[in-house]
C-alpha cells in the first residue's frame, strides 16, 4: 500500500507538470484555434534562457526565472506575427497551420542546438536533495513547489478568464471570431494577448523541469505531446479539464507501472489519448469538437 | 562508383513508394497524418520476422505484411471518420508513438537493439544480392506502386476522393459513403508503406526502431510537401531530391559543426515557406484547398 | 513547374556523370582506410569528436614514420548513426575510394554493415559499440572496443566480492545502451549468487523516474545499478536519495562527467562505476589540451575519443605486419594480421588483447565519485573477472 501511495503521489506531481505545460497551450488553442506545437520549442527556449542567464552569465536563479516569463511571451508573439499571421491572411486550413507550427518547432529546436550544442546541460544543484516523510510517502521540496505553482497558476487563470474583461473577450474570440469582431473586439489584439499569456505560462514548467532534470534542445516535444494528450482527455478548451487530464495521465503513468512493466509507461499515456480520440473526442469537459477555421 | 549510385537508387525507390503512398492520403484524400513511418515499420518488421524466423519466401512475407499493415491502419482511420483534421494529426502522433514503443519493447522485434540477419530475397530460385538485382527489384516495386497509385487517382474512386477532400458534406449528400472511402484510402496507403518497409528490411539486412520513428514520419511529410501534394510526379521528384542531395553532399565538404542543425532548419523553412506561399508544392497544379472543420 | 522538374533531373544526371568519372585507386606508398561515424544527426556531437580523435591518431602515426615509410591515409564519411546512410557511406568508400578496411561505430550501423562487409571482403572494425552482438557479426567484422561483457562482468564481480552486496535493483534506459549491459550484468550477478530484487526500465525521453524509483525503494536493495545516459543518471541518483534509498549506486563511464556531479549534487557522492580506460593521468590531460586547442572545448565522451585515437595505431600495426610478410593489402589479410599482432600497447589505454572470434579484452578500472572528483579505486586485470 505504501508503494501504491508513493506511486500515486509521484503521478500527481508529474501530472501537474503536464498540466502546467498544457495550460499555456490550451489558452492559445481555445482563443485562436491554433494547435501551437511550437509551444514545445518555447518551453525549451525558456529553459535555455534560464541556463544562459544563470550558468553562463551568473544571474541569480530567481531573477532569471522571473525574466523567463517575458522572454517566453515575446517568443510566442514573434511566432504568431512571423508564422501564423501570414497564414491567417491567406485563410489557410487549420491543418496547414498545425504543420507550420511543427516546422517552427523544428526550426527553433535546431536554432537552440546551433547556439548551445545538442548535448545536455545542467543548471547545477539548485537546492539540496531533501525528502520529507508524510506517513508512508516521501515528498520532496521540488514536488511541493510544483504542486503550489500549479494550484496558484490554475486558480489565477480561471479567475482571469471568468472575472476580467480581457478573459471574457478571449472567450468570445475563441467561440466565434467573426461575431467578436462584429461586437467591436479587436481580434488581432486578442490573438496577441493569447500568445503572450499562453507562452509566458509555459515558463514556470520549463524552469521547474530544468531544475529537476537538466535541459536539452529537444526536451519539449515529448512533454508537449503528453500535455496535448492531457488537453484532449480533459476536453479541449476547458481549463479545469486540462488539470484533470494532466493528473489522469500522470497518475495512470505512475500507478500503471505498479502492475505493468515500466518500459510501457510512455505508451500508457498515448494509449489513453488514442482511446479518448476514438471513443470520446470531446474529453471529460469538452462541449463540442472545435476545429477553428481561422 | 556505379555501385554507389545504384545503391542510392534503391533508397530513392523506397522513398518514392513512401512518398507516393503518403501523397494518396494527404494530397488526394486530404487526411493529414504523422504516422506513415509507423506503417513503414510494421511492414518492415512483419516481412523481416516472417523471413528470418519462419523462413517464409520474400513475396509471400511481403504480401502478408501488406495485409497486416492494412488491417492495422483501421484503428487510425477510425478517428478520421469522427473528428476533424487536426484531431487526426494528434491521433496519428499517438499512434506513431505507441508503435515506436511496440517496436522498442516487444521481445520478438529485438527491441531497441534491432533485428539483424534479415535474409536476402529469393526470386524464382535466384538470390537477390548485390546491387543490380536489388535495384531492379526495388524499381519494379516502385513502378508497381506508382502504377497502382495512378490507377487509384485516375479512377472514379480517385475522383470521389478528391470530391471528399474538397467538400466532404457535398460528397456525402451526393450519396457517397465517405467513411468507407477514407478507410480504404488509409488501407491502400498503409499497404504501400508496408511494401517500402519490406524492401528496406531486405536491402539493409537489419532494422531497428529509429528508422521508423516520428522523425522519419516528418521526413516523409517534408518530401511530399516539397514535391507537391496531390501530384504523384511531385512525390517522385521529392524523393529523388531529398535522398540524392545528402548523398551528393558526400562529395562536397562543408563545415560539419553546423551541417545537421542547418539541414533541419532548411527543411523547416522549406515547409513554412511552401505552406505560406506555395501550398501545392513544386509540381502541384491545383490551388490550395480550404478545409472546413466538421 | 515542369521546367523545374526537368532542371532537377538534368542537374542530377549531370551530377551522376561527374561522380562516375575518375575513381580513387591506391597511390603507391600509401595505405588507405576509411572511418565512418555520425558527422550529422543527433549523435554527431560524439561522432565528430571521435573523428577528431582518429585524425590525431593518423597525424601521429605519420609523424612517427607511417607504415614503415608509407603514408597512412584516412577517408572520413558520415553515417548519421543511421543504418541506411551507413550503407551508402560504406559503398562510397569501398567502391569509390577502394579501401579494404573500414572503422566504424554505433551498433545499429555495425550490424547493418557487417553482412555487406563479408560480401565485399572488406574488414569492418567496430570501435565504440559495447553491444555484444557486434562481436563476429559477420566473418569480416572485429571489435576493438571492449563490449559490455567486459566491464559489466567486472562490475558484478567487484560489487559481489569487494563490496559484499547481495540484493541488486536494476534501472536502465529502454534502448541498447541500457538493455545489453543489463543482460550481461544480470546473468553474471545471478551466477555469482546475488539476488535481483527490482528491474525497472525507463523511456529514453523520460524526465521523471519517481515511479521506477518508488518501486525500487519498496524492494529494499543494497545495490542500485544504473545504466542510463548522462541526461537521466543524475536525476535517478537524486530521486533515489530523496526517496531515502541508501543502496550503493553503481554505474558505468557515462557518469564520469561534470554534469553528473552538478546535477545530482550530494546524491552523486560515492557512486562507483567502471571505466574501460585506465586512470586518467597527465598524458590524458595533454590529449584533452590538444583537443581543446583544435576544437575549442573539451571532447564529448573522452573515453570513446581515446579509443578512436588509437584505431589508426591498431590498423597501422596490422599493416606493418602485413607489409613485412609481403601480403597483399586486402580485407582478409588485414583480419589475419590483426590477430597475428594480438597484443596492442596503446597510449592512454594500456594493453588490449585481440581474442577469438574477433573482440578485445582489457583491464577494467573501478572508480568512484569522491568530493565531486573521479577517483580510481582498483584496476581489475584481465582474467580476474
Amino acid at each position: 500500500m505504501g508503494l501504491f501511495l508513493q506511486l500515486f503521489t509521484d503521478g500527481v506531481v508529474i501530472g501537474c507538470v503536464y498540466a502546467l505545460v498544457a495550460l499555456g497551450f490550451v489558452v492559445i488553442l481555445s482563443t485562436t484555434g491554433i494547435w501551437h506545437f511550437a509551444h514545445a520549442a518555447v518551453y525549451s527556449a525558456a529553459a535555455y534562457w534560464v541556463y544562459f542567464a544563470t550558468v553562463e552569465r551568473g544571474m541569480p536563479l530567481v531573477l532569471a526565472a522571473l525574466l523567463s516569463l517575458p522572454f517566453a511571451a515575446c517568443l510566442g508573439l514573434l511566432i504568431d506575427v512571423v508564422a501564423y499571421r501570414p497564414l491567417r491572411r491567406r485563410n489557410a486550413a487549420p491543418t496547414t497551420v498545425m504543420i507550420v507550427s511543427i516546422a517552427v518547432m523544428t526550426f527553433l529546436e535546431n536554432g537552440i542546438a546551433i547556439l548551445f550544442g545538442t548535448d545536455n546541460k545542467s543548471l547545477g544543484t539548485v537546492f539540496v536533495a531533501h525528502g520529507y516523510s508524510v506517513g508512508p510517502v516521501v515528498i520532496t521540496t521540488w514536488s511541493i513547489i510544483t504542486l503550489v505553482a500549479t494550484a496558484v497558476l490554475f486558480v489565477t487563470l480561471i479567475l482571469f478568464q471568468q472575472r476580467t474583461e480581457m478573459g471574457a473577450a478571449m472567450r468570445a474570440v475563441g467561440n466565434n471570431a467573426d461575431m467578436a469582431r462584429v461586437v467591436g473586439i479587436n481580434v488581432g489584439r486578442i490573438y496577441l494577448v493569447a500568445f503572450a499569456l499562453g507562452s509566458a505560462l509555459v515558463a514556470p514548467a520549463a524552469v521547474l523541469v530544468s531544475i529537476h532534470s537538466g535541459i536539452s534542445p529537444t526536451m519539449g516535444l515529448e512533454v508537449l505531446l503528453t500535455a496535448v494528450a492531457a488537453v484532449i482527455v480533459g476536453g479541449v478548451g476547458s481549463i479545469p479539464g486540462v488539470l484533470l487530464g494532466g493528473l489522469l495521465i500522470g497518475v495512470a503513468g505512475g500507478v500503471g507501472v505498479w502492475q505493468i512493466p515500466s518500459q510501457w509507461q510512455q505508451a500508457i499515456a498515448f494509449a489513453i489519448l488514442f482511446l479518448f480520440i476514438i471513443f470520446r473526442p470531446t474529453g471529460f469537459f469538452g462541449g463540442k469538437v472545435k476545429s477553428a477555421a481561422v | 562508383m556505379t555501385t554507389f549510385i545504384l545503391e542510392v537508387a534503391v533508397l530513392i525507390n523506397i522513398y518514392i513508394i513512401l512518398g507516393v503512398s503518403f501523397n494518396l492520403l494527404v494530397g488526394y484524400a486530404g487526411l493529414f497524418s504523422v504516422a506513415h513511418a509507423a506503417f513503414y515499420g510494421i511492414g518492415a518488421y512483419t516481412t523481416a520476422l516472417l523471413m528470418a524466423k519462419l523462413g517464409v519466401n520474400f513475396f509471400l512475407a511481403l504480401a502478408l505484411a501488406v495485409v497486416v499493415t492494412a488491417l492495422l491502419s483501421i484503428p487510425l482511420a477510425i478517428p478520421s471518420l469522427r473528428v476533424s483534421g487536426d484531431y487526426l494529426v494528434i491521433a496519428s502522433f499517438g499512434f506513431q508513438l505507441i508503435m515506436s514503443s511496440v517496436f522498442n519493447n516487444l521481445a520478438i522485434t529485438g527491441g531497441a537493439a534491432g533485428l539483424p540477419g534479415i535474409p536476402k530475397p529469393v526470386v524464382f530460385g535466384y538470390r537477390v544480392a548485390g546491387s543490380l538485382p536489388i535495384v531492379a527489384l526495388s524499381l519494379g516495386m516502385a513502378l508497381l506502386c506508382l502504377g497502382a497509385a495512378w490507377r487509384v487517382t485516375t479512377s472514379p474512386f480517385g475522383r470521389v476522393l478528391r470530391a471528399i477532400r474538397d467538400d466532404e458534406v457535398a460528397a456525402q449528400s451526393a450519396g457517397k459513403n465517405v467513411q468507407a472511402f477514407k478507410v480504404i484510402t488509409f488501407a491502400i496507403s498503409a499497404a504501400m508503406a508496408a511494401v517500402a518497409g519490406g524492401l528496406y528490411g531486405v536491402y539493409v539486412g537489419f532494422i531497428s526502431p529509429p528508422s521508423f520513428a516520428v522523425m522519419e514520419s516528418f521526413f516523409i511529410f517534408v518530401l511530399v510537401i516539397v514535391g507537391g501534394t496531390g501530384t504523384l510526379r511531385g512525390s517522385v521528384i521529392g524523393a529523388v531530391v531529398l535522398i540524392a542531395l545528402p548523398e551528393a553532399l558526400r562529395f562536397v565538404r562543408m563545415p560539419e559543426e553546423v551541417a545537421f542543425p542547418l539541414r533541419q532548419i532548411l527543411y523547416a523553412v522549406l515547409v513554412i515557406l511552401f505552406m505560406i506561399f506555395r501550398p501545392q508544392g513544386l509540381l502541384g497544379e491545383q490551388a490550395p484547398r480550404e478545409e472546413q472543420g466538421s | 513547374m515542369n521546367s523545374m522538374a526537368r532542371r532537377t533531373v538534368g542537374w542530377l544526371a549531370l551530377l551522376a556523370v561527374l561522380l562516375a568519372g575518375p575513381v580513387g585507386s591506391a597511390a603507391a606508398g600509401e595505405f588507405k582506410f576509411a572511418l565512418i561515424l555520425p558527422l550529422t544527426g543527433g549523435s554527431a556531437a560524439y561522432g565528430r569528436d571521435q573523428t577528431v580523435g582518429a585524425e590525431f591518431g593518423v597525424e601521429d602515426v605519420n609523424a612517427r614514420g607511417g607504415i614503415l615509410g608509407d603514408k597512412l591515409v584516412m577517408i572520413k564519411e558520415d553515417s548519421a548513426a543511421d543504418p541506411k546512410r551507413g550503407i551508402t557511406a560504406f559503398n562510397k568508400v569501398v567502391e569509390v575510394d577502394r579501401v579494404p578496411v573500414v572503422v566504424s561505430a554505433w551498433s545499429s550501423v555495425i550490424l547493418a554493415l557487417a553482412p555487406v562487409a563479408a560480401e565485399k571482403n572488406v574488414l569492418l572494425i567496430s570501435d565504440g559499440s559495447s553491444a555484444p552482438a557486434v562481436v563476429a557479426a559477420s566473418p569480416m567484422t572485429v571489435s576493438v572496443y571492449p563490449v559490455a561483457t567486459v566491464d559489466q562482468n567486472a562490475l558484478a564481480v567487484y560489487a559481489y566480492k569487494d563490496l559484499g552486496k547481495r540484493r541488486a535493483a536494476l534501472i536502465w534506459i529502454g534502448n541498447d545502451t541500457g538493455r545489453l549491459p543489463r543482460d550481461v550484468f544480470k546473468k553474471r550477478w545471478l551466477d555469482l549468487g546475488g539476488k535481483i530484487v527490482a528491474e525497472e526500465e525507463h523511456a529514453p525521453d523520460a524526465i521523471d523516474f519517481s515511479a521506477q524509483v518508488a518501486k525500487i525503494k519498496a524492494a529494499n536493495p543494497d545495490l542500485l545499478w544504473v545504466m542510463s545516459l548522462i541526461k537521466e543518471s543524475p536525476v535517478i541518483a537524486k530521486q533515489a536519495r530523496e526517496l531515502g534509498i541508501t543502496a550503493q549506486i553503481v554505474s558505468y563511464s557515462a557518469v564520469e562527467n561534470k554534469i553528473y556531479v552538478d546535477q545530482a549534487g550530494q546524491a552523486a557522492e560515492g557512486t562507483i562505476y567502471t571505466s574501460a580506460a585506465p586512470p586518467h593521468d597527465a598524458e590524458v590531460e595533454k590529449f584533452v589540451a590538444r583537443f581543446k586547442a583544435k576544437v575549442g572545448r573539451e571532447p564529448n565522451g573522452l573515453n570513446y575519443v581515446l579509443y578512436l585515437y588509437n584505431a589508426p595505431f591498431m590498423v597501422a600495426k596490422a599493416m606493418e605486419y602485413l607489409k613485412k610478410q609481403g601480403w597483399e593489402y586486402n580485407g582478409p589479410n588485414m583480419k589475419k594480421a590483426m590477430f597475428a599482432v594480438k597484443d596492442y600497447d596503446l597510449r592512454y589505454l594500456g594493453r588490449i588483447t585481440m581474442v577469438e572470434p574477433g573482440t578485445v579484452i582489457t583491464p577494467v578500472t573501478i572508480k568512484q565519485v569522491q568530493g565531486g572528483k573521479f577517483v580510481p579505486l582498483k584496476v581489475m586485470p584481465v582474467g580476474s573477472f
